[in-house]
């Protein structure tokens, strides 16, 4: 016969004081589940209308175009840089609504090099005029005050002058947009009314030095096109610029090196943070113009990763070597 | 009374084991997901308005102006008062090297000068946690063009071409102005710092910092304090530095101060482990006992523990200059802390 332990028995008693402590958990669970229910369900919301797409600027016959142009006079080097790819013609037709995305980020006088320099922004208005365009608008969407950043920068005064028009980022000008396949740029809201109603984009920033990102020039510079609690997405900072490079396909960028902020980036704030680098990019390919960036500051496409990205997403080349670019010298 | 069952087949207990498995990597991605929350998300929480910005858990009202100035100087505008939540609304990308040291407030508004027209100046008063915080944040963007001010009631202060910086207290203060700055418009500044300090009242503490490193050879103005991640090492945190210029070559030495000397020798560990990730290469330091030098990228480095402290020498040319230094690194320590 086997010797086998005795199979464990369970009394009546043992049996109802367990079966009535699991109807006691039971029951207080389902109790706080209907205390907790809510009956009503969420109030219906508005519809949201999300925008899915956004006007490509580009031309692809100007496609892989650039014109590096070394100078001190950033005005003259515009000139001389756009005459090298055929001048403001081959870009601008008689009757386009020219939107000018600049970087006014900061409530920053100009000589301390945070954001676009008012001469340029102006130059870029008057070219573009004389080109026959029927409007030319200058926007962003400040990190400070847009109305205190957009005068003590000297933009909004320069852009007065040359005959342009200042769209501030008002709240009815956003609306929701998702990038199609984004991580980041889901319903979120972006500056899309000046957008909608342009016919061409240049977009143009200064060379800096960034905290975060390493660099703020022109694909970075797209991130003033959103709106809402932005700073959100420093997390994943190369990432939304990858996506922004994505998402925005202007017709030409003037890529601002004639004086860089090489330190203490994006804000600066001591002369002694700019070096007077004599260098301006216009161009047709935002990755490249980067690139070309990069270099000015010192550092490789390995130092700032949202360049190989942006690259490898389609929006642009970091190989030089594949561009048609004209290196000149300012007279 | 019933007895829990012993003989629970060994193919049940693997199932246990496997289930249990995979709910603690759900957990473990669940809990690491925590650090990178949906943008969409932090967008729609509910932040407070201008008029009234929360510092911990007291409402502060904003004030007109953020300390008296002197006659002739004027504040224009308003004050705009920024906390940690809103901070990026000022100064964008650059307010994580504030954020990691201990950032709690920041007041900005506008002075105008009595000369030259309308020169208008904007001063950032930030208020950190404490004096290391504030120290860190100063040494952090010192410009190389830095002038040191002296007779500013605050042991760290400088100027450039255009502003001043200084550290006082657990307060950074910055004074920028839009151009280059005459002596007439830069003694403007000083009033301003001036009126400042007089408006703080601070504990003026023993520089510790300055007391660290050996004075011969050490670079002026090079002291700075590392908050966190010190030369690429994450968690690596609260460390001071110095340059020196011995032979005309630069090069750096850190001194980090710990709870224990245990902790000393474990940080010490994991810095030189760090080291030897990046293709450092152990040399024998003979004759030198504690000293753990490294080769890496043609320079080398030293890293030791001193009591509570860890301390180093990087960058070095040679094995002998790094031992050097590092022998009178050493020896300050002993003579100065009475490690």
């Amino acid at each position: 016969m086997e010797n086998r332990r005795p199979h464990p028995t369970q009394s009546r008693r043992d049996f109802i004081i367990r079966a009535v402590k699991a109807a006691a958990g039971v029951s207080t669970a389902g109790c706080l589940g209907w205390i907790f229910y809510d009956r009503s369900g969420p109030a219906p919301q508005p519809p949201v209308e999300t925008v899915t797409g956004l006007p490509n600027f580009s031309i692809p016959a100007q496609k892989d175009r650039m014109a590096v142009v070394r100078g001190k006079d950033r005005v003259k080097s515009l000139r001389e840089g756009l005459a090298a790819l055929g001048g403001p013609g081959e870009f601008i037709n008689t009757g386009d609504r020219v939107l000018i995305k600049v970087n006014a980020a900061f409530a920053s006088p100009p000589a301390l090099g945070a954001t676009t320099h008012p001469d340029l922004v102006a130059e870029i208005v008057r070219l573009c005029l004389k080109s026959g365009a029927k409007s030319v608008s200058v926007t962003d969407n400040p990190i400070n005050d847009p109305i205190s950043s957009l005068e003590i920068t000297g933009i909004a005064d320069a852009v007065r002058s040359a005959g342009g028009r200042i769209v501030l980022p008002r709240p009815e000008a956003f609306r929701n947009f998702t990038l199609p396949g984004a991580k980041l740029i889901r319903d979120w809201p972006v500056l899309i009314e000046p957008i909608e109603e342009a016919d061409k984009l240049i977009g143009t920033a200064p060379v800096k030095d960034h905290h975060r990102s390493g660099a703020s020039m022109i694909l970075k510079n797209w991130y003033g096109l959103l709106g809402g609690r932005r700073n959100a997405f420093h997390q994943d900072i190369h990432t939304i610029i990858q996506e922004l490079a994505v998402m925005v396909r202007p017709t030409l960028v003037v890529l601002d090196g004639t004086t860089s902020m090489m330190a203490n980036g994006p804000t600066g704030g001591s002369l002694s943070d700019l070096k007077q680098t004599h260098c301006l990019v216009v161009g047709t390919d935002p990755v490249a113009a980067d690139t070309v960036g990069a270099k000015l500051l010192g550092r490789s496409i390995k130092d700032l990763p949202f360049i190989d990205k942006a690259q490898r997403a389609g929006a642009g080349s970091a190989d030089l070597d594949q561009l048609s670019v004209r290196t000149l010298e300012a007279v | 009374m019933a007895q829990a069952n012993p003989n629970i087949p060994a193919h049940e207990r693997l199932v246990s084991l496997l289930v249990f498995v995979v709910l603690l990597v759900v957990a473990g991605f669940i809990f690491r997901c925590q650090f990178f929350p949906n943008p969409a998300v932090v967008a729609f929480r509910d932040f407070k308005t201008e008029a009234a910005r929360e510092t911990g858990n007291q409402i502060l009202p904003i004030p007109s102006e953020i300390f008296p100035l002197p006659e002739p100087l004027h504040w224009v505008g308003t004050t705009e008062r920024y906390d940690a939540q809103s901070l990026s609304d000022k100064i964008d990308g650059k307010a994580e090297l504030y954020l990691d040291a201990g950032f709690r407030l920041l007041n900005s508004q506008r002075i105008s000068f009595p000369v030259s027209g309308k020169t208008v100046a904007e001063v950032f008063l930030y208020e950190m946690n404490d004096n290391d915080s504030a120290f860190s944040v100063f040494s952090a963007q010192r410009r190389e063009d830095a002038v040191r001010l002296v007779d500013t009631n605050t042991a760290d202060a400088y100027r450039t071409e255009n502003a001043l910086f200084a550290a006082h207290g657990s307060y950074y203060l910055e004074i920028i102005a839009p151009k280059s700055l005459t002596g007439e418009e830069f003694g403007y500044l000083i009033e301003t710092l001036k009126a400042f300090t007089d408006s703080r009242k601070v504990e003026v503490k023993r520089r510790l910092v300055s007391d660290l490193f050996p004075e011969e050879d050490r670079i002026e103005g090079s002291l700075a304090r590392i908050a966190t991640d010190a030369f690429g090492l994450e968690g690596f945190s609260n460390v001071h530095t110095a340059g020196y210029r011995i032979d005309q070559r630069e090069l750096t030495l850190f001194v980090a101060s710990r709870e224990s000397p245990a902790a000393a020798v474990a940080d010490a560990g994991a810095y030189r482990a760090f080291l030897k990730r990046f293709g450092g290469i152990p040399v024998k330091t003979a004759g030198e006992p504690g000293f753990n030098m490294i080769e890496i990228i043609g320079l080398y480095e030293i890293v030791f523990a001193h009591g509570n402290f860890l301390a180093g020498v990087r960058e070095a040319d040679s094995p002998e200059q790094a031992i050097d230094l590092a022998k009178r690194l050493r020896q300050h320590l002993e003579e100065r802390h009475g490690e």
